[in-house]
């Protein structure tokens, strides 16, 4: 049985399709990534997992088991731990108030929810910060307590929405080891759009646009099946005319800026090899460094995207005409 | 149902908003009967050559002019305190925080109706016991019995307003929208009572009208409570626990 599965599931806001008859399976005891630029549907997707809105048509199963809002699926929801993008909590309870409160709203007895209350905050490293008010958390504290209330509850499947794109470099370290160290004690579907993240303790990847799923895989598989050669190139002249001129060739599939330079997915390894000299002395830039780079999630992912995004127009011209 | 029946209370503590309507309402229970005996040496020292002639303030002026306080400054208060009390935990994510956990919507409202309907219910009668003591104090002994009764009705028109603000909350997502909401039958029933009699006696507004009547006008003497106002009483009862069922109904199939 599959941890979470989702069949044609489909959310519609009035005439925006948010989700798009989406297919997914989640196998159980993985960390999956699920990827997709803003606005790609992980979000609304993870409420319908989580039961906070319903979906137009198709189904959320968890566990094998339908997930709904309301009433029904009360007593799936405590084998579920959710945590949103932007947690919210009681202001006026100290992180261990919150935990004890919620692990008790899961059935824990007074005693074993408080036992569960200290040993959740040594895991999220908040202990120091046990008896203050979360009014007065960091954003990281509050991402770290946001976990360790989706934890209290002992659930099977953790759904974790953007668990650390917005915190500084320490703070997303901090969280992303915390989610590495959760690997085995309950499914994890993490959704994102920080590639490197993902990258980085994902073990399944999902990458979702506009709503619908365009590749789902083992990552490394999908970073072997999709790998192509790339390049990071380093350059004294204007970056952005460099990368204009380098988009402009068949045999580039993608430019992305990065640190010190460019890099470059290239669909012809020997072509790219052979041109890239000229193409610098033709746009009247030095090279400093050219060099292969392994392919990241990152490259796999734009050029899925972008592979997407042709399809996309393809169609749209074949309706048109 | 203990836990979210605990953290309500926790809540009321912890946000200092306990505070709020007892002290309101005992100003109130002091100011009333203070009020009554001041008035008449008021008048009489702003006439500056009118000649305005009172009857001497009753016993029961004190608790009138409370009653009135608490209908024109008290609702409007319950209904500021209590409209976000759904509407804010949807606005602010807590309440969809909430339902992630195994805890049923009908828990929920009901928790938040028992906790702050008697913390309101228990504001009002500090206030009103205020409003006894003072009236012996500075008016002379007052009909206990009628006084009681006054406040057993108007009770149960303050839990209504209670429960229509609660309701209101769980139907409309802005905390302000649902405070507007709110206000508008404070104006709308006394007026429709005006224009058809029988509402105003056994509709929501007539243990109002009949608490009035039985504490007396200023210097009217008062009567005894008819049974127009009991049908009203018990009324205001089943719709208040109708306004929690609604509540529970529109948050049923909420979206978060």
């Amino acid at each position: 049985m599959k941890a979470i599965e989702t069949r044609a599931l489909t959310r519609l806001f009035g005439s925006l399709c948010a989700v798009d008859n989406l297919t997914m399976a989640v196998p159980c005891g993985q960390v999956y990534g699920f990827l997709g630029p803003n606005g790609a549907g992980k979000t609304t997707t993870l409420k319908m997992l989580a039961g906070l809105i319903s979906p137009s048509s198709g189904t959320a199963l968890v566990a094998g088991k339908e997930m709904r809002p309301g009433e029904s699926s009360r007593e799936l929801r405590s084998r579920v731990g959710f945590l949103a993008e932007d947690p919210a909590f009681y202001p006026w309870m100290t992180a261990y108030e919150a935990l004890v409160f919620t692990a008790r709203l899961h059935g824990s007895s007074a005693a074993r929810a408080g036992a569960r209350a200290a040993e959740l905050l040594d895991t999220v490293g908040l202990s120091p910060r046990a008896e203050d008010r979360i009014r007065g958390f960091s954003r990281g504290m509050r991402q770290r307590l946001g976990i360790a209330l989706a934890l209290a509850g002992e659930p099977d499947v953790l759904l974790l929405d953007e668990p650390a794109s917005a915190l500084d470099p320490i703070g997303r370290k901090e969280i992303l080891d915390l989610i590495s160290s959760l690997r085995g004690r309950a499914t994890i579907l993490m959704s994102s759009h920080v590639l490197d993240d993902v990258q980085r303790v994902g073990t399944w990847v999902g990458i979702l646009d506009k709503g619908r799923m365009v590749v789902e895989s083992p990552l490394d598989d999908l970073l072997h099946r999709y790998a192509t050669p790339a390049f990071h190139l380093e350059i004294s002249g204007d970056r952005t005319q460099v990368k204009s001129a380098l988009l402009s060739r068949p045999w580039v599939q993608g430019v992305v800026e990065e640190a010190g330079g460019l890099r470059i997915i290239a669909s012809d390894l020997q072509e790219a090899q052979r041109s890239i000299a000229s193409l610098l002395a033709a746009e009247h830039v030095s090279l400093l460094e050219f060099a292969t780079v392994v392919p990241t999630l990152e490259d796999v992912f734009l050029r899925i995207v972008s592979n997407n995004d042709n399809a996309d127009d393809v169609r749209a011209e074949q309706i048109t005409t | 149902m203990t836990i979210l029946l605990a953290k309500e209370m926790r809540e009321l503590l912890r946000t200092h908003r306990w505070l709020i309507l007892p002290v309101l309402f005992v100003v109130f229970g002091i100011s009333g009967p203070a009020l009554a005996r001041l008035l008449p040496v008021l008048l009489e020292s702003a006439g500056a050559g009118l000649e305005i002639v009172l009857p001497p303030p009753s016993p029961t002026d004190g608790y009138a002019q409370f009653l009135k306080s608490t209908n024109e400054l008290g609702i409007l208060a319950v209904i500021l305190v209590f409209m976000g009390i759904i509407a804010s935990e949807r606005k602010n994510g807590t309440l969809a925080a909430l339902l992630v956990n195994p805890v049923s919507r009908l828990t929920f409202v009901w928790a938040k109706w028992l906790v702050n309907g008697a913390y309101t219910l228990l504001s009002f009668t500090l206030g009103a016991a205020f409003a006894i003591v003072y009236s012996y104090l500075l008016l002379g002994t007052p009909d206990l019995a009628a006084l009681l009764e006054a406040t057993g009705l108007y009770l149960s028109y303050l839990l209504l307003a209670f429960s229509w603000t609660l309701c209101l909350s769980a139907l409309v997502r802005s905390p302000a929208a649902a405070g507007g909401l709110s206000l508008i039958p404070l104006f709308l029933l006394p007026m429709l009572g005006m224009l058809w009699r029988p509402l105003a006696e056994y509709g929501p507004y007539g243990v109002v009208n009949a608490a009035t009547r039985l504490v007396g006008g200023m210097g009217t003497p008062s009567i005894a409570v008819e049974s127009p106002a009991l049908v009203s009483l018990v009324l205001n009862l089943l719709v208040s626990v109708l306004l929690v069922a609604a509540a529970y109904v529109a948050l049923r199939r909420a979206e978060l």
